[in-house]
């Protein structure tokens, strides 16, 4: 079983004390809760995985090269850039670690820079980027 | 005509024909187009017709060379470079929507698993096109 990536990306984020203080605890995998789209708009991120290819070249290697497409919502454009911001802080150029359940995670990067855009359905500011987080697909001690 | 470009020095004048150059550059780019169309062919675009009537219809991919056109129908990305061997590939809006969702859908990525596949057999695909590396 490959294990999945983006659950702990997710976990690392809520445990940052800068995403936490722009977010709260609304930091999602998948598609939003809702409750983040009651009433005004709210601060809140939406992480998915767009792919996780084995390495390439190299397919046998235990090694996933997961993207992990990150939304980040505001309740003005500065507001969802600040979000992008803090994100970027928590997950890029971090180095090597082991979650509890045996990912490894070799660095992550912003690997595109953040898009600032809105979303087409509510208009609510809406940055955009994607992470490439180079991981193994089996658990390691 | 041949492209040549000189090199003098005290008792030397050295003169490279560049046609050779010239023409591994454009098969090159050939090819990155060919990656670029690969990634398109490989794409599962969302709404297709019959299933549906969405905007989305197809991609489009473009290859450049120093500037020039090479081939494939898609416009430049406003802002990006078109200088030294370069291929751009896309689908038009709202197909970013598609792909990396919204807050009233989830992200349904198609593109980023077609590209990644095709990039990683670029060397081959490339190869294909360039008659120096047959």
């Amino acid at each position: 079983m490959t294990l999945p990536v983006v659950n702990r990306i997710r976990n690392e984020l809520a445990d940052d004390a800068d995403v936490i203080a722009l977010v709260d605890d609304r930091i999602r995998t998948h598609e939003p809760d809702p409750g983040d789209l009651k009433g005004s708009f709210q601060a809140f991120i939406v992480l998915s995985q767009l792919v996780a290819p084995r390495m390439p070249g190299f397919r046998k290697v235990p090694v996933q090269m997961a993207r992990i497409t990150v939304r980040c919502y505001g309740v003005t454009a500065a507001n969802a850039a600040d979000v992008w911001g803090a994100v970027v802080k928590a997950v890029h150029g971090m180095g090597p670690r082991i979650h509890t359940n045996g990912l490894g995670i070799f660095e992550s990067y912003d690997d595109t820079g953040g898009t600032d855009t809105a979303d087409p359905d509510t208009k609510q500011p809406v940055m955009t980027g994607v992470l490439l987080v180079p991981a193994t697909t089996e658990a390691v001690a | 005509m041949a492209r040549k470009q000189t090199f003098k020095a005290e008792n030397v004048t050295v003169e490279l024909d560049l046609t050779a150059l010239d023409l591994f550059r454009h098969e090159a780019t050939t090819g990155l187009l060919a990656v670029a169309e690969e990634a398109l062919a490989r794409t599962d675009v969302w709404d297709q017709p019959p299933y549906g009537q969405g905007l989305i219809r197809q991609g489009a991919a473009s290859g450049w060379l120093d500037g020039e056109q090479v081939g494939g129908t898609a416009d430049l990305p406003t802002g990006e470079s078109t200088e030294g061997i370069v291929a751009y590939v896309g689908f038009p809006f709202p197909a970013r929507f598609q792909e990396m969702g919204t807050v009233h859908q989830p992200a349904r990525p198609r593109f980023a698993p077609a590209v990644l596949w095709a990039v990683s057999d670029l060397g081959a695909i490339i190869a294909r096109h360039v008659r120096m590396l047959r």
